[in-house]
């Protein structure tokens, strides 16, 4: 019964992490516009992941990091790819992601549908790893 | 850096329209989740577009059938 109790109160702390790891990348990147350092105001928000994507912490229906970038227009394939780049490049972020349940990085403009997706799991095995001095 | 890939995502008035003609049983509701289902979309569309070609057949099965 108690450890029940304990799974329910550790998943809800858990939900609440997640959250704050979105709420943070979108208050740093409303920082970041407002101060002129990024030219695009990026907003992130949880949905579901690539299913040949999942690792074994993906959350189920919850494994995707999607990023929109608010510019008014379409965004062409090498800007998006910049911005996946920038996150990727962010090696702890990225192990955060993967550990609190995120398996697929998605890029999205406001103006398009189409988009750019990364294996976050993918990404630590063949570039990390292959920078094992670095990390 | 890794290698990227294309994905496409889908837009919710054209979701509406789908799923409001899945519910009225045409062949344009079937045509629309299939699109959706088996399209180079990412998984949230995909879910949609599946449960859209379900509504459609179960919505046309149950017109012919009577």
């Amino acid at each position: 019964m108690w450890n029940r109790i304990i799974d329910i109160v550790e998943w809800f702390g858990e939900i609440n992490e997640r959250r704050a790891v979105v709420k943070d990348f979108n208050n740093a990147a409303k920082k970041a516009f407002i101060s002129g350092d990024a030219p695009t105001l990026l907003n992130a928000k949880t949905t579901l992941g690539e299913s040949g994507y999942h690792h074994h912490l993906s959350k189920f229906l919850s494994g995707g990091f999607k990023i929109k970038a608010i510019s008014g227009r379409d965004l062409s394939r090498d800007e998006m790819k910049e911005i996946g780049a920038i996150v990727l490049d962010n090696k702890d972020f990225v192990r955060k992601l993967i550990t609190m349940g995120w398996d697929t990085l998605y890029v999205f403009s406001d103006g398009g549908e189409n988009g750019l997706k990364w294996s976050l799991i993918e990404m630590v095995k063949t570039v990390y790893i292959g920078k094992k001095n670095e990390v | 850096m890794m290698e990227e890939k294309e994905v496409k995502t889908g837009k919710t008035i054209w979701i509406v329209i789908g799923f409001v003609l899945a519910f009225l049983g045409g062949f344009i509701g079937m045509f629309i989740g299939s699109n959706y289902a088996f399209g180079n979309f990412d998984r949230k569309t995909k879910l949609l577009g599946y449960t859209m070609l379900v509504i459609s057949i179960v919505v046309m099965k149950a017109i012919t059938s009577n």
